[in-house]
């Protein structure tokens, strides 16, 4: 399946839209990462704890994106955006939408 | 022994209702979404080719929806262990078709074909105690195409 | 160029779990996981805590906080007694104990670091019995004799510690979820400690007046004062008052005690100072 955050993919045409799909996926850090966190705080550095937990939340968004796109018999999805929200202390909401398409 | 008392009350009266107010929601998204269904709404910037002409007009639909004591407390614990947090994803579901099923209300009330370039926006209003989840805020909005 | 809007279908972005199962698994994980972890430590910390030497008990300022702040003398009966109690007790050479005596209404006596016992004017007027006084002279030696005083504290200590680390991220509700969990935890551990005093106060009781019939006595007068139903064992610092005297007579039938005789009663000058005190 192609995805892309472009408009139109060079040497292709779009030959059907199917309108919005969206993925998204809420996910909480537990108190182990939290803890550390907090250490970092006063020695500095990455978190790689934290950085962790928002790719693995940002990669099920996208695929629960990609799983609209195949229900409604697309093969591409298209003007892919992201976006993460900070819904509660601790909990971050990562949402991936785009347009899915049936390319030739 | 009183605390505990007031704790499940509150659980019990934040499951009953919340679970309640979720069904009638969620049964009322599909309902609309069945009527709506003539309006399609895409991501894409650019419009249509080689068609008759448009005006063009921006429409947007936003909705505030708040969390229940019991999906509160189940996300207090979810952040000690982490994990999904499943409490949190219906609301957020529910909260971005409502938003655009009112993109497209308003679309379909000015006679429109299509919903280009569709945008979303989550905020966290009002973050409720101890920085906990409140009320969160989705906005969508697009270009709405109306045929001439 | 087709536009269409087919149905996407239900269930891709929520998850299809039963919310009052998560809650429950949730809710019976948190409390079995920090009862283990704070009995763990609870634990670890004994091993250390009462290698604390009790010379640092003596050097906290306690006696300025304690009672004896009317001047109220404690009366030459009970100060005999009190070392006929704590001759048959076995205490460790440096372990010197200070009764104090305060007069006030409140039916409590109590044992606290340094070797200090506070006896309060309102049990000693509920008592009957030398015995019974004597019970509880021996209750509060022995909790400082197994130096439950320091390890209550270290204990607080310690879960409060570990609590407030915890409790940082989590929001309202659910540290007051845990800290009800640890006090619940914190408690068990304080009930036992009464039971091992309970233990050796019977113990000195037969040994001094041959039956533990004293013992049993002041455990009437706890229920009396409590009338009113007691709270459920788990959410109490000490063991429900039927419980502690079935542990006193199973103990009585394990040693045979038969001695008969009755309680001896309190001379008539204790008896004349306490109608004075009020």
């Amino acid at each position: 399946m192609i995805v892309s955050n472009l408009e139109i993919i060079p040497g292709k045409r779009i030959q059907k839209h199917f309108g919005l799909v969206q993925g998204s996926s809420v996910r909480a850090k537990h108190v182990g990462r939290d803890i550390m966190a907090g250490l970092k705080n006063i020695f500095g550095g990455e978190l790689k704890g934290y950085t962790e937990l928002l790719q693995e939340s940002r990669q099920e968004a996208y695929d629960r994106m990609l799983d609209q796109a195949k229900a409604v018999g697309a093969n591409a999805v298209l003007n892919v955006r992201f976006s993460t929200s900070s819904v509660a202390a601790g909990a971050a909401e990562l949402f991936a939408y785009g347009t899915a398409v049936i390319l030739e | 022994m009183i605390d505990l008392v007031i704790l499940i009350s509150l659980l019990a009266l934040g499951y009953g209702f919340g679970q309640y107010a979720e069904k009638k929601h969620y049964t009322s998204i599909r309902k609309r979404e069945l009527i709506l269904r003539t309006i399609p709404v895409v991501a894409s910037k650019i419009p249509p080719q080689g068609n008759p002409n448009y005006d063009s007009q921006l429409v947007s639909g936003s909705v505030v929806i708040s969390v229940d004591y019991f999906k509160r407390f189940v996300a207090g614990l979810r952040g000690l262990f982490g994990g999904r947090i499943t409490s949190y994803e219906t609301l957020l579901d529910r909260a971005r078709r409502e938003a655009i099923l009112r993109v497209k209300r308003e679309a379909k009330d000015m006679g429109a074909e299509f919903v280009f370039n569709i945008k979303l926006e989550t905020a966290s209003i009002h973050k409720g105690r101890g920085n906990g989840i409140g009320s969160v805020e989705v906005l969508a909005y697009g270009t709405a195409l109306i045929p001439n | 160029m087709q536009y269409s809007n087919p149905k996407i279908p239900e269930g891709i972005n929520t998850s299809k779990t039963n919310p009052l199962k998560e809650f429950a698994v949730l809710t019976i994980g948190v409390i079995f996981v920090v009862i283990s972890v704070l009995a763990l430590l609870i634990i670890l910390v004994d091993l250390f805590a009462d290698k604390i030497p009790f010379q640092w008990e003596k050097e906290m300022p306690i006696e300025r906080v304690l009672g004896n702040k009317d001047g109220s003398q404690l009366p030459d009966y009970i100060n005999v007694l009190s070392q006929k109690v704590i001759s048959n007790m076995q205490l460790p050479d440096d372990m010197d104990i200070t009764v104090h005596y305060v007069n006030d209404d409140t039916v409590n006596a109590f044992a606290t670091l340094g070797g200090h016992i506070v006896i309060y004017r309102g049990l000693l007027e509920k008592l009957t019995y030398e015995e019974e006084l004597a019970a509880i002279i021996a209750h509060e030696v022995a909790h400082i004799k197994y130096r439950h005083p320091i390890l209550g504290a270290s204990h607080g200590l310690a879960v409060g510690l570990v609590l407030s680390i915890i409790s940082s991220s989590a929001d309202d509700i659910v540290s007051g979820l845990l800290g009800n969990t640890s006090m619940i935890t914190v408690m068990k551990f304080s009930r036992d400690y009464e039971y091992q005093a309970d233990k050796e106060a019977i113990e000195l009781l037969i040994k001094i007046y041959g039956q533990a019939d004293g013992a049993l006595g002041l455990f009437d007068i706890f229920k009396s004062v409590h009338n009113a139903v007691e709270p459920i064992e788990f959410l109490n610092t000490h063991p429900l008052t039927d419980n502690r005297i079935k542990q006193a007579k199973s103990m009585i039938f394990d040693k045979q005690v038969t001695n008969q005789s009755s309680m001896t009663n309190f001379p008539q000058d204790y008896i004349s100072w306490l109608a004075s005190e009020k």
